[in-house]
């Protein structure tokens, strides 16, 4: 099996770091991806569920875009939607029909929703929630689970990290997940002071195992934040329209009052809605937020073909029959090498740990074999499966994996 | 007594900033000694004779052992031995006006050890200070000097604000528990910071594998541009000039505790 070159990527990459900060910014820096030699940093082009990095390498992609593609790159029906509407009108002076029309099949879409409100990145409208549960309680401190990511804006950022001051997490309690003892806690010692309770539907963090709500959890909660009239904001922006379209909260059967959509609304073209109840939609209307590209319909445009391609086609389902099938093989490809592969999380978005080093740097190593042969993994993430994928892509993958654990096995 | 001046450091008031200062200086910067004289054969010379147990004191605070015996210096945190000179330190504020500015310590034994204070350990502070304060027309055996001794110096300075630092408390706490193995490529060095028995701090030497993320800087160069803040991080990872692996959010917040240092020393 060939294992791929970067040297384009690296030439790239040089350019790169002259003029930008980072070389690569942000998640899709080289950073985490280890050792950074094995993956690539720029692409040439996308279709379906693979794309080729600027040496010509093909690969069977795993990330998705860290969650935005889902009915594929280039997917005819969400793209003719964009491309329609984009030369009818997109950015304009005055709003799109579009805008009310997605919002309509948002609020039938989503069991909780009364009312939509679109931005164009996840953080746009997970700050929006804040303020929104700021301004309906009058109240400050907002209680996030510790590992949750919610942007990157100074307060949902940790103490230490530059640019961020200690004013700016002044108001943020971060408790464990799964931790309905904590929440009391923290509720109870600042009484009277949270304004809300920011998120994901289950726990979904970096470098580490996700993890499903324990039994009880979410209703635990619910009742701890009517209790004490606390916000319940969740943040699906990674997870949403993947488990459920009714929103990752009616997998999990919990009910909030605020729920923020991002990457997979529009199979990569830029927009994000929060959707909320219609208790939330004056103060909603109170406060002020806005962007320069908040009202681009030909986005609306695609994430309206995008969401009803999802619905006929029920997505949720089919991707978890997938992600079952792909994680059985995996697992089992990973016992026959001798190593235990653990598997966590939902199986159209898992995240995969082989536990024999608790240090990850075989595991990290694993990942760094299988996408220098085509099946690009990252190791500290949770993966995406895509409408795209298919089982000759699984199969595919199956035989680069096995590849990889016999390199593995090997140097060990 | 050299200033040691710092380097380091940047003089703003506040007792906190002064505390945190004198506790570099006395743990950090002072315990460099060791490897100063192990590494650079001018420092070896200014102390080949001397035969000395140097006990520092902060008042109602850090101590420091330094024992100079056979052309080399040994440190401990604490009194290990009958000093044969002891001084003594006020306060914070007169600790950082000691290091910094020359003040002169209270000196409660060892007066007959002058002369080696005022010349011997002054040049070999003087020696340390040389390294410390920054990249200057090095020979190539001073670069791997230097390189070494402010990587140490940094990690040591890290347990300090890792004890003492609220903020770097917060970060820490929230930082997966295990070992960084922090290293140079192309001399073949390492240390090591880590949380060990209930504390994060500096381990010069582990012995087995038992680190859980590593952190490796390719040359001297790099490191250089890395210890003058030249170098972009996230660049250098995607290089190869920086490798990294393992537990990558202790690098990550470990990475941020030593950044903070120069909140306190330059």
């Amino acid at each position: 099996m060939e294992v791929f070159n970067y040297s384009e990527n690296q030439k790239w990459f040089e350019r790169a770091t002259r003029v930008i900060p980072c070389g690569v910014y942000g998640h899709f820096s080289p950073a985490p991806c280890v050792p950074t030699n094995a993956y690539p940093f720029f692409s040439t082009r996308a279709d379906g569920c693979k794309f080729w990095d600027v040496d010509g390498n093909e690969f069977i992609d795993y990330m998705c875009a860290y969650g935005p593609m889902i009915m594929g790159y280039h997917n005819p029906v969400v793209d003719e939607a964009f491309i329609t509407q984009l030369k009818q009108a997109d950015a304009n002076s005055i709003a799109s029909t579009k805008m009310v029309e997605l919002a309509e099949f948002l609020v039938d879409l989503i069991p909780i929703a009364d009312w939509a409100f679109f931005a164009k990145n996840g953080a746009d409208v997970t700050n929006y929630a804040v303020m929104i549960a700021r301004a309906e309680t009058g109240r400050k401190k907002i209680i996030a689970i510790k590992g949750g990511y919610h942007g990157t804006a100074p307060w949902m950022q940790g103490i230490g990290h530059p640019g961020v001051t200690e004013e700016d997490v002044a108001n943020v309690i971060r408790i464990p997940w799964n931790d309905l003892k904590a929440l009391e806690h923290a509720l109870e010692e600042n009484y009277g002071q949270v304004a809300g309770f920011i998120s994901s539907p289950y726990h979904h963090p970096v470098f580490v195992d996700n993890e499903y709500p324990a039994e009880g959890y979410w209703d635990g909660v619910q009742k701890l934040l009517k209790k004490h009239g606390v916000v319940l904001i969740c943040d699906d922006v990674r997870a949403g329209f993947r488990l459920h379209l009714g929103g990752s909260n009616e997998y999990f059967k919990f009910k909030p009052d605020l729920i923020c959509f991002c990457k997979a609304i529009a199979n990569g073209y830029p927009i994000s809605a929060l959707v909320g109840r219609e208790e939330l939609k004056v103060t909603a209307s109170k406060v002020f937020h806005t962007g320069s590209y908040w009202y681009s319909a030909a986005f609306m445009a695609a994430a309206m073909a995008n969401l009803q391609e999802l619905k006929r086609l029920n997505a949720p389902e089919y991707l978890e029959k997938l992600g079952n099938k792909f994680n059985e093989g995996l697992i089992k490809l990973a016992k026959d090498y001798g190593f235990n592969l653990k598997v966590t999380g939902h199986p159209a978005m898992a995240y995969y740990r082989i536990t024999e080093d608790p240090s990850l740097q075989l595991h990290q190593k694993w990942c760094a074999e299988c996408t220098k042969r085509g099946a690009f993994f990252t190791s500290h993430h949770n993966w995406f499966l895509s409408m795209a994928h298919t089982d000759a892509d699984i199969q595919k993958t199956w035989e680069i994996c096995e590849e990889a654990f016999k390199v593995l096995k090997s140097s060990i | 007594m050299g200033t040691l001046s710092c380097p380091f450091c940047k003089t703003e008031p506040g007792n906190i900033q002064n505390a945190i200062k004198a506790s570099i200086y006395l743990k950090a910067v002072l315990p460099s000694l060791v490897d100063l004289v192990k590494l650079d054969k001018p420092a070896k010379d200014l102390i080949q004779s001397a035969n000395e147990k140097i006990f520092f004191s902060l008042r109602n605070g850090d101590k420091t052992f330094l024992k100079i015996e056979n052309g080399e210096v040994s440190y401990s945190p604490e009194k290990a031995d009958n000093p044969t000179i002891h001084i003594l330190l006020m306060s914070p504020e007169h600790a950082v006006q000691v290091f910094e500015q020359g003040k002169l310590p209270f000196l409660l034994k060892g007066f007959t050890r002058i002369s080696f204070l005022k010349k011997n350990f002054d040049a070999l502070t003087k020696r340390l200070e040389y390294y410390l304060k920054g990249p200057q027309n090095y020979t190539e055996e001073e670069k791997k000097i230097y390189a070494i001794l402010q990587l140490k110096t940094a990690l040591r300075s890290a347990e300090v604000l890792a004890e003492k630092e609220e903020i770097s408390k917060k970060i820490l706490a929230g930082t997966p528990q295990g070992i960084l193995k922090v290293g140079i490529e192309s001399i073949n060095f390492t240390a090591y910071f880590g949380y060990v028995d209930g504390k994060w701090r500096y381990i010069d030497q582990l012995s087995g594998q038992n680190f859980s993320s590593v952190l490796i800087l390719k040359d001297l160069e790099t490191t250089e541009l890395l210890l003058t803040n030249k170098l972009d991080t996230f660049a250098g990872l995607g290089l190869g000039k920086i490798y990294i692996s393992g537990i990558i959010p202790i690098i990550d917040n470990v990475g941020l505790v030593l950044g903070r240092i120069t909140q306190y020393i330059s």
